[in-house]
C-alpha cells in the first residue's frame, strides 16, 4: 500500500497519479525532462522550468 | 522431438556485453556464429527512446528490463536451515533480460581494478604479514596480472569512447587523474564529463584536505565519437537516467551503441532471440562440448552443434547451465567462507547533507557516472 501510494504521488502522470504533476512540484523535480547541458555548470542555480511528463504538460494539451 | 540444425563455428549463449565482443572477434576472424538469446531483440529507437526513455515507474521501479521471475525464479535463503525462498523483486543485484543485456541498464562507471587487485592475497600478505588472513579467507591471487590485461582493459575504453583522466601514462603521473591506477598505454579517448555541482563541491573539498580528487571513468560521453569499428555514440545530456535505464541519446556505451550496428550486417553473425538454451551438450567422454540444445519462443526444442560453446550469460546462469548440463561439481554451501564480498562505500547520505546543507544541488541532473556523493565510488568483489 506504501509502495503504492509512492508510486501515484511520484510516477509519471501518464500513470494516472501524479495529477498536475503536484507530487513532482513539492519535491522540484523537473520530469521527464532529457537535456540539461545548458545547466550542468552553472552551480548553485535553481533550474526555472516546470516539470514536464512522458505526455507533455497539460497546457500544451489543450484543446 | 528435438530439430538438429546445421552446425556452426560457434554458438554464444547469451547476446550481452561478452557475447557481443566475442561476436564482434569471431565474424570478424571469418567464423559462422550464432548468438542465442533469453530475453527479446532491444534497440535504442524501439524500446527506450527519449520519448519515453525517463520512466521511472517503467523501467526503475517495475524494472521493465530486467530478468522477469516468469523466465527464471531464483531462490534464496540466508543459510542452510532456511527454505529458499523466490526474489520477487530484484534488489542486491540485477540480472538483465535481453539484446546488449547489463550493458543496456549499467550506468557505465567504466573502472579498472588495480593491479593489486590481481594479486591480492600476494599483497595483503606482503602488506600485512603471513596471519593478516583468516584461515577461512580462501582468496587467491588470479593467475593473471593487470600488465596482461591492459591491452584489452584500452581495447574495451577506445570500443566504449569512455570519458575520463588518465592518472599514470606509461608510468609517468597525470595532474587531475587518480594517481594510485595501474599505468595506461595511453589517455582516455574522450576528455572527462563536466561535474554538477554535488560533485564539484567534493572535489574541492576533497582537494583542501590534501586528497586526489579525480572524475570517475564513464561511459555516459562527453562528446561525440567515433569507436575503430566505426559506430558513433553522442555526447550525454545529463538527464541522469542511466542505471537501470536505456539511453535514449545514444551516449552511454552499450553493445547497441558501440557493437551491435556492425555485427548485424555481416553475413556470418546471426542472432536468435526469446530463444533459452537448456543445456550444453557433451560427447561421449563428457569432456568436449559439441553444440547447445534450447528452446524457442513457440516451445520448439532444438539442437545447435557448433566447435565452440561460449558462456557470455549472467554469471549465475553461466553456472547454473553448466552445472545442470554435468559440467563441473557444486560446492557445498557449508565450505562457503564467511567473509563474503568486502565492498567500499563513499560516506553515505548522512555525510552528504551535512556537507551539502543548504545548496541547491540539482541533484536530478546528473550522469549516472558522476553521482560520486551518492553512490559507492568503487565496489571490489573478492572471488572466494
Amino acid at each position: 500500500m506504501l509502495k503504492n501510494t509512492q508510486e501515484g504521488f511520484l510516477a509519471d502522470p501518464v500513470y494516472g497519479g501524479n495529477r498536475n504533476m503536484a507530487g513532482w512540484k513539492m519535491i522540484g523535480f523537473p520530469g521527464a525532462r532529457y537535456d540539461y547541458r545548458d545547466w550542468i555548470d552553472r552551480h548553485n542555480e535553481r533550474y526555472p522550468l516546470p516539470p514536464v511528463g512522458i505526455g507533455g504538460r497539460s497546457e500544451w494539451n489543450r484543446a | 522431438m528435438t530439430k538438429k540444425l546445421p552446425a556452426k563455428d560457434a554458438v554464444i549463449i547469451g547476446l550481452g556485453w561478452t557475447g557481443s565482443i566475442l561476436a564482434e572477434a569471431l565474424t570478424r576472424a571469418g567464423l559462422d556464429v550464432v548468438a542465442i538469446e533469453r530475453g527479446p531483440w532491444r534497440d535504442t529507437s524501439t524500446d527506450f527512446p527519449t520519448t519515453y526513455a525517463p520512466d521511472e515507474l517503467r523501467y526503475r521501479v517495475r524494472h521493465d528490463l530486467f530478468l522477469r521471475p516468469a523466465q527464471e525464479t531464483m531462490t534464496f535463503r540466508n543459510n542452510a536451515s532456511q527454505t529458499a525462498l523466490p526474489i520477487r523483486s530484484w534488489g542486491s543485484f540485477m540480472p538483465p533480460n535481453g539484446v546488449g543485456g547489463g550493458g543496456v541498464h549499467w550506468n557505465a562507471e567504466t573502472w579498472r581494478f588495480l593491479p593489486s587487485d590481481f594479486e591480492l592475497k600476494t599483497h595483503l600478505t606482503g602488506r600485512y604479514g603471513a596471519k593478516f588472513l583468516p584461515e577461512d579467507m580462501t582468496i587467491q591471487d588470479w593467475g593473471v596480472s593487470y600488465d596482461d590485461l591492459e591491452p584489452h582493459y584500452d581495447k574495451f575504453e577506445y570500443l566504449c569512447g569512455t570519458s575520463g583522466k588518465a592518472g599514470n601514462i606509461k608510468g609517468a603521473k597525470q595532474d587531475g587523474g587518480n594517481p594510485f591506477e595501474g599505468a595506461r598505454s595511453r589517455d582516455y579517448p574522450t576528455p572527462p564529463q563536466k561535474q554538477p555541482y554535488g560533485p564539484a563541491l567534493f572535489r574541492q573539498a576533497a582537494k583542501e584536505m590534501g586528497y586526489h580528487p579525480f572524475p570517475q571513468p564513464s561511459g555516459n560521453l562527453s562528446e561525440a565519437y567515433t569507436n575503430p569499428l566505426g559506430v558513433t555514440l553522442g555526447p550525454c545530456t545529463f538527464c541522469g537516467f542511466c542505471e537501470w535505464f536505456g539511453c535514449g541519446n545514444y551516449s552511454k556505451a552499450s553493445p547497441q551503441t558501440t557493437l551491435l550496428p556492425v555485427l548485424m550486417r555481416r553475413p556470418n553473425f546471426e542472432a536468435r532471440t526469446l530463444c533459452e538454451v537448456s543445456r550444453i551438450n557433451l560427447d561421449g567422454t563428457k569432456k568436449r562440448a559439441t553444440g547447445v540444445t534450447y528452446v524457442d519462443s513457440s516451445g520448439e526444442e532444438w539442437e545447435q552443434p557448433a566447435d565452440l560453446v561460449l558462456l557470455c550469460a549472467f554469471q549465475l546462469f553461466n553456472v547454473h547451465l553448466l552445472l545442470i548440463s554435468g559440467v563441473g561439481a557444486p560446492y557445498e554451501s557449508e565450505h562457503r567462507t564467511r567473509h563474503g564480498r568486502p565492498q567500499l562505500f563513499l560516506p553515505g547520505d548522512v555525510e552528504r547533507q551535512r556537507l551539502l546543507a543548504g545548496q541547491v544541488l540539482q541533484s536530478f541532473h546528473c550522469v549516472g557516472c558522476h553521482r560520486i556523493l551518492r553512490r559507492r565510488i568503487q565496489r571490489r568483489q573478492l572471488r572466494p
